[in-house]
This record gives C-alpha cells, structure tokens and sequence, in this order.
C-alpha cells in the first residue's frame, strides 16, 4: 500500500534531476524493487519512522534494509521511553512494577538518580549483558505530566485524574489525536481520597457536606464536629496535584462551594501531608489511601447515617464515593515494543500482588460471598418502606443467593447512563477475565440498582436498562469469548438496596450502579 | 550432658548462658574418653563448612572462645558440610584461614576471620549479594556482626585472594524485616528511619549517629541500623543494613525510610555506585543496582536527600 505508492513516487523522482541533498536514510524492500528515503524520525526496535517527501511513513524493519548515515544499529537497539507527572504514581508505584517486570524478563536493573523527581532505570539483559532499555522518570504533577505528553517531551503520562478538555483540545492540534478516546488511557491501580487526622484526634468521622464546609472556611472548629474548641488546621496537597483537583471538584463543587478556606497548608508529597497530620492533634487534611502513613483516616458519613469507610473492597467496588483511579495516558503512535510488553505486564494478574505491596488498589475481581454481606441485607430491610414490600424483598434475597458478589461494579457519570472511567475499564476487565476463562461453565449475572428518587417501578425499569446495557457492553468487549460457554443473565431491583443517602448527589451517584454477581 | 548439648542447638541464641554452663560438661567431654559423645563436642568446636585444611583432628580448644564452640547456629547444621570445599590436605599450616559464623540475637550472625599469615590484609565479605570490606588486625584477626540477609545464611570472606565460607541456621529470620544500602567510597551515605511518626532526632529516629541495638528490636521496641565496612580502606565496600521487628511488634503504623547523601570533595560531581536491598512483591530481598549521581562541588556540605529510594515499612501488627 505505501510502499507501492511510495515506489511509484520514487521511481518518478528518481528518474529526474538531482533531487535534494543528503537524506538521513534509505530503506530498500529485501528484494530491491522499492526504496524510500528520508529522515529518520524516530526506531523503535520494529517500525521505522521515515519523514519523506511524501510525508511521515512508518515502515516495518522487518521488510527493508537501512543505508545511509542516520541508520540505526540493530544489534544495539536501547528501548527509550520517558514518564513524567504525578509523584503519588511516579515515586513507588511504577518503578515497583518496573523492578519486578525486569525481574520476571531476565533483565538486570539499575537506577540512576539525580533526585526523587528526576531517575532513570537501565534495564540490561542478563543473559547477553546488553542494554535494553532506559525509562526515564520525570515526576512533578498531573498537570506537567499532561504538558509534556502534549508538547512531545514525554511519552507517557502519569495522572490522578483524566484529562480536562482544555488539554484534550490541545492534544488533538498536533500528533496526539484525540486523548479520550479508549485505548488512550490505562488504569494502572486505584487509590482513593481519603480525609485524614491525627490518631490522637476523637473524632472519627465525618459528613461529606461538614467536610466541603470545613475546606470552604465555613466551619472552622472542631467542636462543630463533636471535638474540642479548637481551630480546624487544614492540610491539602498542592494545587498541581490531580488529588487536590479532584478534590475540588467532586467535594466542593458538588456542595456549591466556589473558594476554598484561607491558611489551607499545602504538601508537595502525599506522604509529606499524611506526616504532617499525624504530628498535630488538630490538622484535617485530605490524603490517599496508598500513603496514610502514621494518621488515621476519618469514616465518610451521609444526612442518613449510612457510613463509608475507605477499604481495599470499597475502593474497588468503588462503594466508597471517592475512589481516586491512577491513570497513564499513551501516544497515538507506537511506542517501543519493550514499552508495550511493560504496559500488557501492568495490566495482568501477575502485576497485582506488586500495587497491593506498594500500597495501592488493584483492580482485580475478587469474588464477595454472600453471607459476608448481610450488613447490606438487613440495611435494606430496615429501610424498606411503601414502595419496597417483603414481596419484593424476598425476590432481591432469593435473587442473589447462591451467588458471590464480584467487586467489578458499573457507576454512570452525571447522573446518566456514560459509564464512568473506573467502569469503562471494567467492562475492559471483565472482557478479559471472559476471554480467558475464568468464568467459563459460570453465570454471571448484572444486577441494576438505582437510587430512590422518583416512583419505585420506574426505577426498577431505569435499573433494568442500565443491566441489560452494561451486560451488552462487556459481551461485545469479549469478541473472541464462545458464547455457549457463559450465561450472561440481567436482574433489576431498583432502589431496594441503597448503599449511601439518597438525599445528597454523591449519595444517589453510589446508588445508581450495576452490580455483577457470580453463581 | 549430651541431651543439655541437644535442646542447646535447638534453642538457638535464647540459650547462651545455658551454653556457658555447657561448656564447663564440654570440656569435660573433651577430656573424657566417650567417642560418640567427644564427635558430637568436635563438630562444635570445629568451625563448621568452613575451608579448613585438615581440619579433622581437634583442634586446640585453649585459642578459642568457649563460647564459639557450642554456637547453637553451626551445631544444627551438621550435614551441610557441602559447603565446604575443603581439600583433604596434610595437617600443617600455621597459615590456616578460618571463618566462623555464630548466631546471635535479632537474627544477626558474627562473622570471624582467622588469618594468622595475613596481617592488616584486606577482607571483602559477600552474603546474598552485599559486598563490604573490613581489615584484618596485627595477628590476622577480624570479628564482625550482621545481619543475616536469608533464612539460611551463606558467608563468604575473601581473604588475600582465598575463599572461606561459612553458614548459619537463623531460626527467627522471619520475624524481622530488613532493608540494605551498599556503596563504594567514602560517599556519607546514610539510611533514616523514623519508626511511627518519630520526629527527627528523638527516639525513633534510626539512623548511624543513633543507630540502636540488636537488643531494641529483641525487646520488639523499634529497629536498629548496623553499619558495615572499614571507613578507612580506600574504595572499600561499605553497607548499611536497617532491620525492624516486624513480627512481635506491637504497633500498627508507618516507618519512613530514607537516604541522605553528603555532598563532599571525594564525591561531589561523580557518581555514587552501589545497591539496594529491600523485599520484593514476594517477600525475598530484591537486589536493584543504583548510581547516585551527586550535585557538582559548588554544592559541597549539602545533602542530597532521597525519600523514594527505599520504600517505606506498613507494619499491622496482628
């Protein structure tokens, strides 16, 4: 196709004047019918990227063979690659992963530091003592992390948040296309906001509007909160921080609050809040939950009294509100294949142990009997009303039992049926988890939920919608999966069991879900 | 006597001054004329897996520390004599090299070189792939405590060129965690530990000017630091090793660890080769090898702090 067309050009040009100077390379096919020549934009141990008269071509190396004085040595090909953004990403948790993907490929490994923001690890293969590949670590924020993605200094980026549209729109002017699209961005693990105090601290808990309050300067002791007379020191991460943007947005904003307090003690590290917390008996910061360090986190409570605590469970069913997904935003072109093998070793079940070491969430499913639940159960017995009778209680019980809950659980965005970014990567997961099989013989059903506002029978439609559409999502995301071998079943139960306060946004935003159950 | 000696090596360090007791019947032993008995009291005293030339005959016990040859750690492994290479030669040698590991408290072993021909000779210790270099002293002596790096424990000295090895059982390597920084060079690199929430400085705050004792983490009170290596051998291999209770401690919380580089006239501006040692996903000690690049020497006396370099301890106490 190109290289056809290529030829033509060539040919053409070829047989001309003398055409312009000294190009970089030339790349023959094997057979020598067709050559193309240029600058060598960039190898990457397969493609090359050649920018020619007629534009940039990428060519497989393994049909042509380089002349000129900008070629490559193949035999020592060193992968580069480069990360920067956020350190809560950068500092731990992705070189763990690094050391132990060296470890499991027969690569020695090295690392070369200027500073805790700025390292670089040299993968050597052991057998043949050649340098592999040198990843280059350049950590300061999600924000910087997304700049230099855009601007071609780094090429992935690491992010506590996704991508806003202002940057996503800067993105599509030059090489990168569209950076949300699928496929353009991983979740690596989760982590979670999480407001912390010191252990010292008696109080334990706290509401999510008393907490938006509290940031906003609104309330500014903690005897409002059960505590002493005494001033609330308020802790955040810096103002570059993903943490501290979402943050704003999904706590602040959600209550309607437009500044925040003044004095507000800004960290540049996680772990730099989390220890400056547990020092002073009077701090409130909000922190994650990979690094609470010597502080104890505060349990997130509703107007209703349901309570949310920040667990390894919680978080990946995403029950607890607010979940913190660690994402890694990729190029539109190829990146090294030693790179791509990274990525496909981060996403696989050999990886998991390494984020749950390292502190964070991972994201595999884990499978929740039913008798562990009965907390959910007699929640919703106790708030069953008018509109939820025993009748159809005892269908949500004889529903479910005999089944496992799996902590893959689909939440919408704005209130509507888009799923969210930790969903959108589940229905990824469990398409995998189906083409593998790993529920092969099983049968897997998605159970929609919704929250309680509105007439019970609608809801239960609204929940048997959103079942039966998540449940195609996956099935179509598992393209390779024999369909005899699964049942893929829907169930709705509307607002029978809530999880959080129907009366808050955040509350219903927890409600509405689909849940997938295991039999 | 002989079941004293046997619930001795099954006890382990916790028995030492039941040990001294021993060693009065020991000697005894020796004296007497019970063959089995005086086999099981040798391999004792011998230094065991070692590449001792002839070392089947008794030794003279009178240079020995009565101690050391009832060493709970080498009686246990009597079979392990596989590890001694050692060529059946004519007993001669007034310049037999010996290396002794005995067990001590806290999961650290003491090494001992006897190199009665190698004066102030230089001797380079390798186990699990730390490196340091000690000197012997005037009579070819040197002694040194470590941690023990793996359940069973494999020394190696490097005495002029000649290999000696020695190996020890620890019976309570698991319920300690350990972290290593390995260098070369008068480099001031240092391990910190503040243990909990410990401010710099105060108690829980491990590091080489307060580096604790084995005794600190035995009592299951916090961890200690052990510095390894001779400062003044030039280019010579050097070590810091933190090691944490990690299994009887009582607390639940967060020690953070870190690594502080002192910008000096020997280093400013090069760069620092060494390694780290710390638990991998699976639990065993992961080896990354490290270059420390130091700022230029317009920055000498400050210091480079590294926080990310060793990942901190979660300890949940159970």
């Amino acid at each position: 196709m190109t290289i056809q067309r290529a030829a033509v050009f060539a040919a053409l040009l070829m047989s001309g004047p003398g055409i312009a100077a000294a190009e970089d390379v030339t790349l023959t096919s094997r057979d020598g019918t067709v050559e193309v020549s240029g600058n060598l934009l960039g190898y990457d141990g397969e493609f090359y990227r050649v920018d020619t008269d007629f534009g940039i071509l990428t060519l497989d190396g393994s049909g042509v063979i380089c002349n000129g004085p900008g070629c490559p040595d193949l035999t020592a090909h060193v992968a580069k690659f480069t990360l920067s953004g956020a350190p809560a990403m950068g500092a731990v948790l992705i070189p763990s992963l690094l050391e132990s993907f060296a470890a499991r490929n027969g690569f020695a490994v090295r690392r070369v530091v200027q500073s805790d923001e700025r390292f670089t690890y040299e993968l050597t293969e052991r057998r043949s003592d050649t340098l592999a590949a040198r990843v280059t670590f350049r950590l300061n924020s999600s924000d910087q992390g997304f700049a230099d993605l855009i601007g071609d200094e780094a090429d992935i980026a690491l992010s506590l948040r996704e991508v806003t549209q202002p940057e996503a729109a800067l993105a599509r002017t030059g090489e990168l296309g569209d950076l949300t699209a699928p496929g353009r961005s991983r979740i690596v693990a989760l982590d979670a906001l999480v407001p912390l105090v010191s252990v010292s601290n008696s109080v334990d808990r706290i509401d999510m509007g008393d907490l938006a309050a509290i940031f906003a300067g609104e309330i500014t002791s903690w005897a409002a909160l059960g505590g002493a007379d005494e001033p609330i020191l308020l802790h955040l991460p810096g103002e570059t921080s993903g943490l501290a943007q979402s943050f704003v947005t999904r706590v602040l904003v959600q209550y309607g609050k437009d500044r925040l307090a003044e004095g507000i003690t800004r960290h540049d590290t996680n772990t730099a809040l989390a220890d400056a917390v547990a020092a002073d008996p009077f701090a409130l910061g909000m922190g994650s939950f990979s690094d609470m360090g010597n502080a104890a986190p505060l349990t997130l409570i509703g107007p209703c009294g349901f309570a949310s605590n920040a667990t390894i469970t919680d978080i990946k069913t995403e029950d607890y509100p607010l979940t913190a997904p660690l994402f890694a935003y990729l190029p539109a072109r190829r990146l090294p294949a030693l790179a791509r093998e990274f990525l496909r070793y981060v996403g696989s079940p050999a990886a998991q142990p390494v984020i749950r070491r390292a502190g964070f969430v991972d994201q595999f499913p884990a499978a929740i009997p039913f008798q562990n639940q009965g907390a959910r159960f007699a929640n919703a017995i106790d708030r069953a009303g008018s509109e939820i009778d025993l009748g159809e209680l005892q269908r949500l019980v004889r529903g479910l039992s005999g089944h496992s809950r799996l902590t893959v659980t689909y939440r919408f965005e704005g209130g509507a049926t888009a799923l969210d970014a930790q969903s959108r990567s589940n229905v990824a997961l469990l398409a995998e988890a189906l083409e593998r099989g790993v529920f092969d013989d099983r049968t897997l059903l998605f159970v929609g939920f919704s929250d309680g506002q509105g007439p019970a029978a609608i809801n239960r439609r609204i929940s048997q919608t959103r079942a039966r559409a998540v449940r195609d999502a996956v099935r179509a995301a598992a393209s390779t999966v024999d369909p005899s071998r699964l049942t893929l079943a829907t169930e709705a139960f509307g607002e029978a069991m809530p999880m959080a306060c129907d009366e808050v946004e955040w509350g219903r935003g927890v409600n509405r879900r689909v849940e997938v159950w295991l039999k | 006597m002989s079941k004293t000696l046997k619930r001795t090596v099954v006890k382990g360090a916790a028995a030492m001054a039941v040990g001294f007791a021993v060693v009065i019947g020991a000697t005894h032993l020796l004296g007497s004329d019970r063959g089995e008995e005086i086999a099981a009291a040798d391999m004792g005293a011998v230094t065991l897996a070692s590449a001792q030339m002839g070392g089947l005959s008794a030794p003279d016990p009178a240079p020995q520390l009565p101690a050391a040859a009832l060493t709970p750690g080498k009686t246990l492994e009597p079979a392990i004599e596989i590890a001694a290479p050692a060529p059946e030669a004519t007993q001669a040698a007034d310049c037999t090299a010996t290396l002794d590991a005995m067990l001590m408290e806290g999961a650290m072993v003491r090494l001992t070189v006897n190199a009665p021909c190698d004066a102030s000779a230089r001797v380079q210790i390798r186990h699990e792939t730390l490196i340091f270099d000690i000197q012997t002293d005037a009579n070819g002596a040197v002694s040194v405590d470590m941690p023990a790096l793996a359940p069973i424990a494999m020394f190696e000295a490097d005495v002029a060129g000649l290999p000696l090895r020695a190996i020890a059982a620890i019976p309570d390597f698991e319920s300690y965690t350990r972290i290593a920084l390995q260098w070369q060079g008068q480099t001031g690199l240092q391990i910190h530990a503040l243990e909990f929430g410990a401010d710099i400085g105060t108690d829980g705050h491990v590091w080489a000017d307060a580096p604790g004792t084995s005794l600190r983490a035995v009592r299951a009170r916090g961890g200690f630091i052990t510095r390894l290596g001779d400062s003044t051998l030039t280019d010579g291999h050097a070590a810091e090793v933190y090691v944490f209770p990690v299994g009887t401690i009582q607390r639940d919380g967060t020690v953070r660890l870190s690594v502080e580089a002192e910008v000096n006239a020997f280093t400013c501006g090069k760069p620092v080769e060494g390694k780290v040692l710390q638990p991998g996903a699976g639990g065993q000690m992961q080896s990354t090898a490290l270059t420390l690049e130091i700022p230029d020497c317009d920055a000498i006396g400050d210091i480079l702090v590294l926080k990310n370099l060793l990942r901190d301890m979660k300890i949940a106490s159970n």
